[in-house]
């Protein structure tokens, strides 16, 4: 098993502090680090462009465009997200690896085609004030962006980590080049900076894919058969990436909550940077969530399920299964220790690095308990990932359902209670969800002989 | 490259060219959208042409959904597409991903793994074979005991299997039948399908590799002691034809000869022995080998001089290995021969 | 399977026969009317021995595609046939899962105690056995606490496999021990199910113990009415020799775990299985028939109660074939001949090879192999090379099948170089035709030859007995006998006089008329209550 576990073990083995230390900096680049560079090369060009550009208004219009971008691009492909990686592992378990690659132009191809017929419609009939420079890269920056995410967990489910991190540095250092360069232009030299800089993220990712997978013909529909076709896994990928943007877009279109900004796009100044900052603190929590869920525990799956097959004795296989359990405790627990510890962090440091940040102190509370609620999301990301390996797709589907559900509820529930409980009714959605899913957790990873063996 | 798709390439970037002219009106009426749109649909599907014809031969097919991809990917990402799909081709072309690294992987060391074991168990060979005489040990643990002798090689074995053929108990006699069967069937089977495929083949080379495996298991047979008496005979003399069969159309092969020489020595056969063991040498078998060989065939001819020569010769070279007693007894305890090493070697004839 | 109005054979389908009720119901494990062989010929025997009888048919085999068309034409007195295969798995089952009965599932644990453990005193356990089969058998029906779904999905059910893996298994290998008993055990839900559908009998007669005995077990308990049991092989002893030199089991220990002469666990688990099964039927049965003695007094060995068990040996048409006597030449034709099929159980190489000491000297001597080729035929195309290769092409014949009536007027000896037989027919057809039988010390052919008991015995000696796989024992005997016309008239009047006092056809009829009117004759019983007994075990 090559790849990042095999790495980090590595290292780990040195057994030193620094080692140690080592070890979870590169998990926090690896599983952190493209996200985190395109909220940091967002900001860097509103902040370096504050001087330059006249009107001001320009770079918000500029931040909330991307922000719908990456949000709507998100929740589109999540569709095809997980449901292209698990056809790419059924391929490789197969040994069919040149089914990969045409697959993969198939889902390219059809995002593409609905992202770009939808985003078509909505740039034409929306905006009738923008220029159709405008409306064009906007159009452009969404299609690109779809394919980007398409690539990038595509790539990621390939564990091929290190060269998705350096592929987004690149990219986004020519996009803040780029944008930084063109910002003369006003709005559409941004969004021309920031198109470049993507399309060369998305060749560059392209070349690799095309480079590491080879194939005997270039699309097929494969994909899209009943057989093969994994229909639970679409709508859990849709219903996550809708669950956590969809507290965010009810405030956005609540009319106390925001402001129009560009079309029909609208922002709610309050709501919006207390959230990016919270997902900025969840690396270490991110870091963790690599080191234990991707490569311990996966260990420990992987010599259960050797074990199961290759015919060893029971208590070899109960030894195995004490040690998924073992690494799934202990790998929730630190998540939520080391988020704890960053929570308090900020506690006490929030209003200074506010202030050095020049953003008002005002958003202090809202800032505290959206902390908390992304830290909540890093430890449902571990529970989620562990029912994937153990291919419990019905209890992730229900799981997903019921966030998006309490997400909109108690959301709206907050907005009409006030400003003191904006925040709170994502942190409460995330909250149950992870209680239950752990619970359900315990239970199924108590039961896992019987279930292996019996229920087959 | 193709004319058609340097044309093509050259009118797609007057179309684009074109309608990137068109957003520069800052005019937003919907006959300007139209109209960009067009031409951008014109130089998309343009670009598209040219791209497939770019395209490595492998991914040229399927024609049409592949001009489909091209012609979406170039429309909904204007510029950005065809130009990100061109160099993310030659980048994939120009550094090809060197995959001799997909051929090893990483594995664990293995651990050793402790099981229960009874106390006092153990397989004792001397206790297995006592068992199976002793007529009065319980049915049950004789039973276990055959099994156990069951992997052990036929030679040793056979004897065993053979004696319990003829056991009062009904169950040991049909599971010696059924091991000895086994085994015999299995050399048997091969036979019978070697040889079917004799039938078949006329190629000479082929025949000649067919008759040494068909020779090699009846040699097996034998050696196995899977055969007595009249079969035994049938064996031996189906192994020499087979043998001579395979060295008729192939000369050159000594290790036939040394098996027919095995074989004409215990037959007592002494000419044919003779002349396998001089087509031995003359083929390149080395004379030390054919020592103690030549040894037999001159007891066998009763010239116990040249035995006592060939036994000093052996002495000289620790290769050739053979009880220290009959050294002993055919040197008469002397070293060399009137106190020299024999150099009158016969050789072999 | 319904049991709808009777169905007629029809011309269309003679093997398609459907009644509502039956007297006698035949439970047939892999022998008529699809397999061909010994077994068969007799259950055809028996079955046109009783035409006034209406005889059910049931066969189980193992899966459909082992089994080509019937080999025997159905007698008119069979009014009903059903097949059953318990390996076939037609679709995989619907998993459904549940918890168990706990209560259940602990009295099946004590069923397996019991088998694990056989008590001292077996009338007692027997007692107990029945007595907790009957309680948890209606629970095996489907939607019960024991059905196949709770055996295959329950909580309890993984338990309780969990468990015995600990205390038992010897193999390291879990998986194969949990496909191994999953296997074992699931032919015992579908023969629950055939015997809760079956039609109505009046009474059961099983031809081997095994799944066919289980079967009749279930039956008898079901219905209480009389169980048969005629075993012309042991089935346990088969399935033992068929395991130990079985490939297919796998053995997981690695070389320092392994110690060979411990059996593997998987081998012993079978072996065990089958024997529980036998016990169970021969508890079960009301009468127990062996062919020949040795064989009863292994089945009381292996736990058959011995006040029921009897020997009724096969029997043979005595005047269809006493007529072959006049037909027989004057001097005795220099002809062995070996009539059966050729396969390794018969040893026809040895035959072969005993030829070629007998043909130099006694060169107008012939060998006839009287018998079908094609069950074994690299078996048989050996034999074929041998007998080429000792150079007896044209002394030894291979005729395929005959019948006898032609053959035995020209043979003047019936040989058997057999490694197993029961009670083989051939010696007392050829007795009865008047060929004396030379055959090798295997089953009950001494008894046969030389007479059992005291009576017996003093008709002389009807042939001559070698030991097994010798060719040179078996040449000198078959030539004393046919050069010696004196011996060889003693040995034909022995034979004749033994067959027609203790093997005719008849006397098989009339031994078997008896068990029938017993079995037909006794009231139904209902079955036997749950005894009413302290579980625990003082």
């Amino acid at each position: 098993m090559a790849g990042i576990g095999f790495e980090l073990r590595k290292i780990l083995k040195r057994d030193s502090l620094l080692s140690l230390m080592q070890a979870y900096s590169y998990a926090a680049l690896i599983s952190s680090g493209p996200w985190i560079m395109s909220i940091v090369g967002i900001l860097i060009i509103g902040l370096m462009s504050y001087a330059v550009i006249v009107p001001k208004q320009v770079i918000v219009q500029f931040q909330v465009s991307i922000t719908y971008v990456i949000s709507l691009s998100l929740v589109l492909t999540g569709i095809f997200q997980l449901a292209l990686t698990r056809f790419a592992a059924d391929r490789l378990f197969e040994k069919d690896q040149d089914a990969i690659l045409p697959n993969f132009h198939a889902v390219s191809f059809a995002v593409t085609a609905a992202g770009g017929m939808l985003g078509l419609v909505c740039a034409v009939l929306l905006f009738p004030e923008q220029s159709l420079l405008y409306r064009l890269l906007l159009l452009a920056c969404f299609v690109i962006m779809c394919n980007i995410w398409i690539a990038t967990i595509f790539l990621s489910g390939m564990k091929q980590y290190q060269a998705i991190f350096w592929i987004y540095a690149l990219g986004y250092t020519i996009t803040v080049l780029a944008a930084l360069v063109l910002r003369g232009w006003g709005l559409e030299g941004l969004m021309a900076g920031f198109a470049l800089g993507q399309a060369v993220l998305l060749m560059a990712m392209m070349a690799l894919i095309l480079r590491n997978f080879e194939s005997d013909r270039f699309i097929s529909f494969e994909f899209f058969r009943r057989e093969r076709l994994y229909p639970s896994l679409m709508a859990i990928g849709f219903l996550y990436n809708l669950a956590i943007w969809i507290d965010k877009a009810m405030f956005w279109f609540t009319p106390e909550t925001s402001q129009a900004i560009i079309g029909p796009l609208r922002a709610s100044v309050i709501y919006d940077l207390p959230v990016f900052l919270a997902y900025l603190a969840i690396i270490p929590g991110m870091a963790i969530f690599l080191l234990r869920m991707e490569t311990d525990f996966v260990e420990d799956y992987d010599a259960f399920y050797d074990a199961v097959r290759g015919g060893a004795s029971l208590e070899t296989i109960e030894k195995h299964r004490n040690g998924m359990v073992q690494t799934v405790r202990l790998g929730l627990s630190e998540i939520i220790k080391i988020q704890a510890i960053a929570t308090l962090l900020l506690i006490v440091t929030g209003e200074a690095i506010l202030h050095w940040l020049g953003i008002s102190p005002l958003y202090l509370p809202l800032l505290y308990i959206d902390v908390i609620a992304a830290s909540l999301q890093v430890v449902l990301l571990g529970i989620l990932n562990v029912f994937f390996y153990l291919d419990k797709r019905r209890i992730v589907l229900g799981l997903c359902t019921a966030f998006v559900v309490l997400n909109v509820a108690l959301t709206w529930l907050s907005i009409q209670l006030g400003p003191t409980f904006y925040g709170f009714g994502f942190a409460l959605a995330v909250l149950v969800v992870v209680l239950v899913g752990a619970l359900l957790l315990a239970r199924k990873l108590e039961l896992l002989e019987y279930e292996t063996f019996m229920l087959q | 490259m193709p004319n058609k798709a340097v044309l093509a390439a050259l009118i797609g970037s007057a179309c684009e060219a074109a309608s990137l002219a068109l957003l520069y009106q800052h005019d937003s009426s919907a006959a300007v959208v139209g109209l960009y749109l067009l031409l951008h649909l014109a130089s998309s599907a343009l670009f598209a042409l040219t791209l497939a014809a770019l395209m490595p031969q492998r991914y040229r097919h399927p024609g049409t959904w592949l001009l489909c991809y091209l012609l979406v990917f170039n429309f909904f990402m204007p510029l950005a597409g065809p130009l990100c799909t061109a160099l993310a081709l030659a980048v994939a072309a120009l550094w090809p991903k060197d995959h001799a690294a997909d051929h090893f992987e990483t594995t664990d060391s293995p651990a050793f793994v402790t099981m229960r074991r009874r106390e006092g168990s153990g397989f004792r060979g001397n206790r297995v074979r006592a068992q199976l005489s002793n007529l009065s040990t319980p049915l049950d643990e004789r039973l276990n005991a055959l099994v156990a002798i069951q992997n052990t090689p036929t030679r040793s074995s056979g004897d065993s299997l053979r004696n319990l053929l003829a056991d009062p108990a009904d169950d040991m006699r049909l599971l010696a039948y059924g091991i000895l069967d086994a085994k015999e069937k299995r050399i048997t089977q091969r036979i019978v399908d070697m040889r079917a495929h004799l039938l078949s083949v006329s190629d000479p080379e082929t025949r000649a590799l067919l008759h040494q495996q068909v020779a090699e298991l009846y040699q097996e047979l034998i050696y196995q002691n899977l055969v007595q008496g009249d079969l035994l005979t049938y064996s031996c003399d189906q192994m020499r034809e087979h043998a001579r069969a395979s060295l008729a159309i192939d000369s050159d092969q000594p290790g036939l000869e040394f098996m027919l020489v095995r074989l004409e020595l215990t037959s007592g056969n002494t000419v044919a022995a003779a002349a396998a063991l001089q087509n031995a040498y003359e083929h390149g078998f080395s004379r030390t080998r054919l020592l103690p060989y030549l040894a037999e065939l001159s007891y066998l001819e009763r010239d116990f001089e040249q035995v006592r020569r060939l036994f000093i010769e052996m002495e000289f070279d620790p290769s050739v290995s053979s009880t220290p007693q009959l050294h002993r007894y055919w040197r008469h305890g002397r070293r060399n021969y009137a106190h020299r090493p024999d150099i009158a070697r016969r050789g072999p004839t | 399977m319904n049991q709808a109005s009777p169905l007629p054979p029809t011309a269309a389908d003679p093997y398609a026969r459907r009644a509502a009720d039956c007297d006698v119901m035949l439970l047939l494990e892999g022998t008529f009317p699809y397999v061909s062989g010994g077994v068969s010929s007799w259950v055809n025997q028996i079955i046109r021995g009783f035409p006034e009888i209406r005889f059910g048919l049931c066969f189980i085999g193992s899966r459909p595609q082992d089994y080509g068309s019937p080999k025997y034409a159905l007698p008119d007195n069979v009014v009903h046939l059903e097949t059953h295969y318990i390996h076939a798995h037609l679709a995989a089952p619907k998993v459904v899962r549940s918890g168990g009965d706990a209560r259940a599932f602990g009295r099946m644990h004590e069923l397996h105690d019991m088998f694990r453990h056989p008590g001292v005193d077996s009338a007692d356990q027997h007692h107990e056995l029945t007595a907790l089969l009957a309680e948890l058998t209606p629970l095996m029906n489907d939607g019960q606490a024991l059905d196949q779904e709770a055996f295959l999905f329950s909580k309890q059910a993984w338990d309780y496999l969990a468990q015995q893996y600990r205390t038992f298994c010897s193999d390291p290998s879990f998986v194969d021990y949990f496909w191994t008993v999953r296997i074992m055990h699931l032919p015992i839900w579908t023969l629950a199910r055939v015997a809760r559908n079956m039609i109505p009998a009046k009474c059961y007669h099983t031809i081997s113990t095994g799944y066919a005995g289980f079967l009749g077990s279930l039956l008898k308990m079901q219905t209480g009415r009389a169980l048969l049991l005629s075993e012309h092989g042991i089935y346990t002893k088969e399935r033992k020799i068929d395991l130990f030199q079985s490939e297919w089991i796998r053995d997981n220990r690695n070389v320092f775990e392994k110690d060979a002469s411990q059996i593997p666990y998987f081998r012993d688990l079978w072996i065990r299985f089958f024997e529980a099964l036998g016990s169970l039927c021969y508890q079960a049965s009301n009468h127990i028939v062996a062919l020949y003695e040795t064989n009863r007094l292994r089945q009381i060995n292996d736990g058959a109660p011995a006040e029921r068990t009897r020997n009724i040996p096969n029997g043979i048409d005595l005047p269809r074939l006493a007529r072959l006597r006049a037909q027989r030449p004057e001097k005795i034709p220099p002809v062995l001949c070996l009539l059966g099929r050729v396969v390794p159980i018969k040893d026809v190489k040895t035959f072969i090879r005993a030829m070629r000491t007998v043909v130099t000297q006694y060169p107008e001597a012939e060998a006839w192999i009287a018998g079908p080729e094609d069950e074994d035929r690299a078996y048989a195309a050996e034999c074929h090379a041998i007998a080429d290769g000792l150079g007896l092409t044209d002394k030894v014949k291979f005729l395929g099948f005959q019948r006898i009536d032609e053959l035995m007027p020209k043979i003047g000896l019936v040989v058997l170089s057999s490694i197993s037989e029961a009670l083989p027919l051939v010696l007392l057809e050829g007795f009865a035709a008047g060929v004396p039988g030379l055959a090798t010390d295997v089953g009950s052919c001494r008894q046969l030859i030389f007479g059992l008991s005291e009576e017996d015995q003093a008709l002389g000696a009807a042939g001559d007995v070698v030991g097994i796989a010798e060719p040179q024992a078996l040449a000198n005997a078959a030539l004393a006998l046919l050069t010696d016309p004196d011996r060889w008239h003693a040995a034909q009047a022995a034979g004749i006089a033994r067959v027609e006092r203790y093997y005719t056809q008849d006397m098989m009829f009339g031994a078997y008329r008896a068990l029938y009117q017993d079995a037909l004759g006794q009231q139904e019983r209902a079955p036997r209550p749950a005894a009413l007994r302290c579980p625990v075990k003082h």
